[in-house]
C-alpha cells in the first residue's frame, strides 16, 4: 500500500496542478481571515465607548428631550456593556477564535474536493487508468490508495489554512489584549473537527470523481452544487420555513446538506441561519458528513472494481 | 508455473446489443511472436483487455503462465502491455510518468532510466508528454511495458504511427524478445508487416476464432491450386492452351492474367510448345493478406 500511496503522491507532485490549488487556497484563506477578524472586531468592541468619547448632551434640547436622550444613551451603554461582556467572556472569545481559526473553510473544502475529483478523473482524461490498473490489477487497493492520498491532501490543506488563520488570529487577539483561547475546548474542538471535515471532503471528491468520470463534468457539477447549490438549498429552506411550514425542523434539516454540515461542525452555521432556531449539536454535523463519506467512498470503490477500462 | 503461455478459453464479452467476443479460445506459446489479426471490430482489443483484467469477461477465462492477471503477485513482471499510444498526462515528463508506474509496482527508479535508454528516449526523458510525436509515444509505451522485465508482452497495434525506421526497430526488438524466450502477442491490421514479424497467427472475426497456427502453414493452406501470373500479346492462343491443359485463366488487371491450376514452369512449357510469346511469367505466391481476406470475407461488417 505504501508503494501505491507513493505513486499517487508522485502523480500529484509531477504536474502543475498542486501549486495552482495551493496558491488559490492561500489567497482565499487570507481573504477569509481578514473578513472574519473584521467581524470579530465588531463583536468585541464596545460601540457605546467608541462613539461617546465626549460627555454631555447635544445642545438645544428641552428638559424632556434631554431626559429621553439620556435614558436611551443609558440603555445603549448597558446593552453594549452586557453584549461585550458576553463576547469577551471565555466562551465568547473561544467562539470568536473558533471562527477565525477555521477561516477559509468554505473555499478550502471546495479546493480539496476538486483536487480529489481530479485524482480520479485525470486517470480517465489522460487515459492513464490503463497503466495504473496494469501495475495494480487489484482495484480496491488502487482506490484505497487514492482515498488515503486525497485524505493526506486534505490534511495538508488543513495544516496550511490553519497555520495562517491561527497565526494571524492569535496576533489579532494579542494586539487587542484579549486571550487567544488556545486552551479553550470550544476553539480546540473547532480546529480538530475542521481537520476531520477537510479529510471527509477529500473522500467526497474521490466518490464524485468515480461517479462522474468526465473531468469537466465532475469538476463543474461539484463546484456549482457546492456553491450555488448550497445557497439555493438554504433559500428554499428559508422560503419553506417562512411561508409553508413554520417548524424548526425545516431549518434544522440544513444540517444534512454537506457544505452546511461542515460549517455547522465548526460552529459557523448558527450565525448564517441566524435567529432563534435551535440547531442539532455540532457532532450531528460530523455524523452527517461521515455518513456521506462512507456512502460515496463505498459506491466509488464498488464502481471502480466493476468498471471496464476501455 | 512460469511458462509464459497465454491461454484464452471460452472467453466471451457481451455488451448490451453486441457480443464483442464470442466463446473465443486460443493458446499463445512462449519464444514466438504471435500476430493477433482480425478486421476492425473483430474484438481484438476487447480480448487483449480481458487477458489483462481491464475488461471483465461475461464468461470464460484467460490466464498468463497459468494465472489470472489479477492474481499475479508481481503483475508487471508477469506481463507488460501497450494498449494505446497516447496514455500519459500531457503535463508530465516521460521520466516522471515511468517513475509513477515503477513506484506502484515497486520497481527501482534506476530501471526507469535503463528502459528510457533501451527505447532511445533518454534525450527527451525530461520533456513533457504534450510535445511527444506519435513515434515517441509508442517508444514510451514500450519502455513502460518493459519496466518489469516481463515474461509476456502484449501489444495492441504497436506499429500505428511509426515511420518505416520505427517499424523496423520495433520488429527487431520484438523478434529479439521472442528469441530470449518471451511470449510476444501483437495485434495488428498491417498484414504485410505481420507476415514478416510473426511466427504464429491467431485470426478472429466477429468475435470468433477463424484459424490459428504458424504463418507458413496458414498461408500454405489458404490456396491449394498453384497460381501463375502471365502477360502475353497472344492471349487467345494462351487461353486455348491453358484450357486444353485443364486449368483456368482470368484477367488480373494491368493486362495481365492469372492461371489457376498450373505453376510457372508448366505455363512456360505450354507457351513454348504453342510458340506463344510471353512478357511476364511469375509464380503467384499466396500471401497472408490474400489468405486473411479469404478467411474473413464478409465478416468484417460493422456490428
Amino acid at each position: 500500500m505504501t508503494r501505491l500511496i507513493r505513486s499517487e503522491l508522485l502523480k500529484l507532485r509531477t504536474t502543475n496542478m498542486w501549486w495552482i490549488f495551493l496558491l488559490a487556497s492561500l489567497v482565499f484563506t487570507g481573504l477569509a481571515v481578514w473578513i472574519n477578524i473584521e467581524q470579530a472586531d465588531q463583536d468585541l468592541t464596545n460601540h457605546y465607548d467608541q462613539y461617546n468619547q465626549t460627555d454631555g448632551t447635544p445642545p438645544g434640547m428641552t428638559e424632556e428631550q434631554r431626559a429621553e436622550f439620556e435614558a436611551s444613551q443609558q440603555q445603549f451603554r448597558q446593552e453594549e456593556a452586557a453584549r461585550v461582556a458576553k463576547a469577551q467572556s471565555a466562551l465568547g472569545l473561544a467562539k470568536a477564535a473558533a471562527n477565525i481559526y477555521t477561516s477559509g473553510q468554505f473555499f478550502g473544502l471546495l479546493l480539496v474536493m476538486l483536487l480529489a475529483i481530479l485524482v480520479i478523473t485525470n486517470e480517465f482524461y489522460h487515459q492513464t487508468a490503463t497503466a495504473t490498473f496494469l501495475a495494480t490489477p487489484k482495484r480496491t487497493k488502487v482506490i484505497t490508495a487514492k482515498l488515503i492520498t486525497a485524505s493526506l491532501v486534505g490534511v495538508l490543506f488543513w495544516v496550511i489554512t490553519t497555520a495562517i488563520s491561527v497565526t494571524v488570529g492569535a496576533l489579532y487577539f494579542g494586539a487587542k489584549g484579549l486571550g487567544n483561547s488556545f486552551g479553550h475546548w470550544t476553539a480546540q474542538q473547532a480546529l480538530l473537527l475542521n481537520l476531520l471535515v477537510y479529510v471527509l471532503w477529500a473522500i467526497f471528491g474521490i466518490g464524485i470523481g468515480v461517479l462522474l468520470r468526465s473531468q469537466i463534468g465532475a469538476t463543474i457539477t461539484a463546484a456549482v452544487l457546492y456553491t450555488a447549490g448550497t445557497w439555493a438549498a438554504l433559500i428554499v429552506l428559508q422560503l419553506i420555513y417562512s411561508l409553508v411550514i413554520k417548524e424548526d425542523w425545516v431549518m434544522e434539516s440544513a444540517v444534512y446538506i454537506p457544505p452546511l454540515a461542515s460549517m455547522h461542525v465548526v460552529g459557523g452555521l448558527d450565525a448564517m441561519i441566524g435567529g432563534d432556531v435551535d440547531l442539532p449539536p455540532r457532532w450531528a454535523g460530523a455524523v452527517v458528513l461521515i455518513a456521506w463519506a462512507v456512502v460515496l467512498g463505498t459506491v466509488g470503490t464498488l464502481i471502480t472494481r466493476k468498471r471496464d477500462i476501455a | 508455473m512460469s511458462n509464459g503461455q497465454i491461454v484464452v478459453s471460452d472467453l466471451t464479452k457481451r455488451y448490451k446489443n453486441v457480443t464483442a467476443v464470442d466463446h473465443l479460445s486460443f493458446v499463445v506459446e512462449p519464444g514466438r511472436v504471435t500476430g493477433f489479426l482480425g478486421p476492425n471490430g473483430a474484438g481484438k482489443t476487447t480480448t487483449l483487455r480481458m487477458i489483462l483484467n481491464l475488461v471483465t469477461p461475461s464468461s470464460g477465462s484467460a490466464t498468463i503462465s497459468g494465472m489470472r492477471y489479477s492474481d499475479a503477485p508481481e503483475p508487471l513482471r508477469l506481463a507488460g502491455a501497450i494498449l494505446e499510444a497516447s496514455a500519459a498526462h500531457k503535463g508530465r515528463t516521460a521520466r516522471n510518468h515511468l517513475r509513477i508506474v515503477a513506484a506502484a509496482a515497486g520497481i527501482p527508479a534506476t530501471q526507469v532510466d535503463k528502459m528510457l535508454e533501451l527505447v532511445g528516449l533518454t534525450p527527451a526523458a525530461k520533456r513533457k508528454f504534450r510535445g511527444y510525436s506519435l513515434g515517441m509515444k509508442q517508444r514510451l509505451g514500450i519502455a513502460q511495458a518493459m519496466l518489469g522485465d516481463p515474461q509476456v508482452l502484449i501489444l495492441d497495434e504497436p506499429a500505428n504511427g511509426l515511420d518505416p525506421e520505427g517499424i523496423r526497430w520495433m520488429r527487431g526488438l520484438l523478434q529479439g524478445l521472442a528469441q530470449q524466450g518471451r511470449t510476444v502477442l501483437v495485434s495488428s491490421h498491417l498484414l504485410s508487416e505481420m507476415e514478416i514479424l510473426a511466427d504464429d497467427v491467431v485470426i478472429i472475426a466477429a468475435g470468433k476464432l477463424v484459424t490459428q497456427g504458424p504463418v507458413e502453414q496458414i498461408v500454405g493452406a489458404g490456396t491449394s491450386a498453384p497460381r501463375t501470373r502471365v502477360r502475353t500479346p497472344n492471349l487467345q492462343e494462351l487461353v486455348t492452351a491453358v484450357r486444353t491443359a485443364g486449368a483456368t485463366i482470368e484477367p488480373n488487371g494491368n493486362d495481365s492474367h492469372v492461371v489457376t491450376g498450373l505453376d510457372a514452369p508448366a505455363v512456360g512449357r505450354l507457351a513454348l510448345e504453342g510458340r506463344i510469346e510471353l512478357h511476364e511469367l511469375v509464380n503467384e505466391r499466396p500471401d497472408l493478406e490474400h489468405v486473411f481476406l479469404e478467411l474473413t470475407q464478409g465478416r468484417a461488417a460493422i456490428r
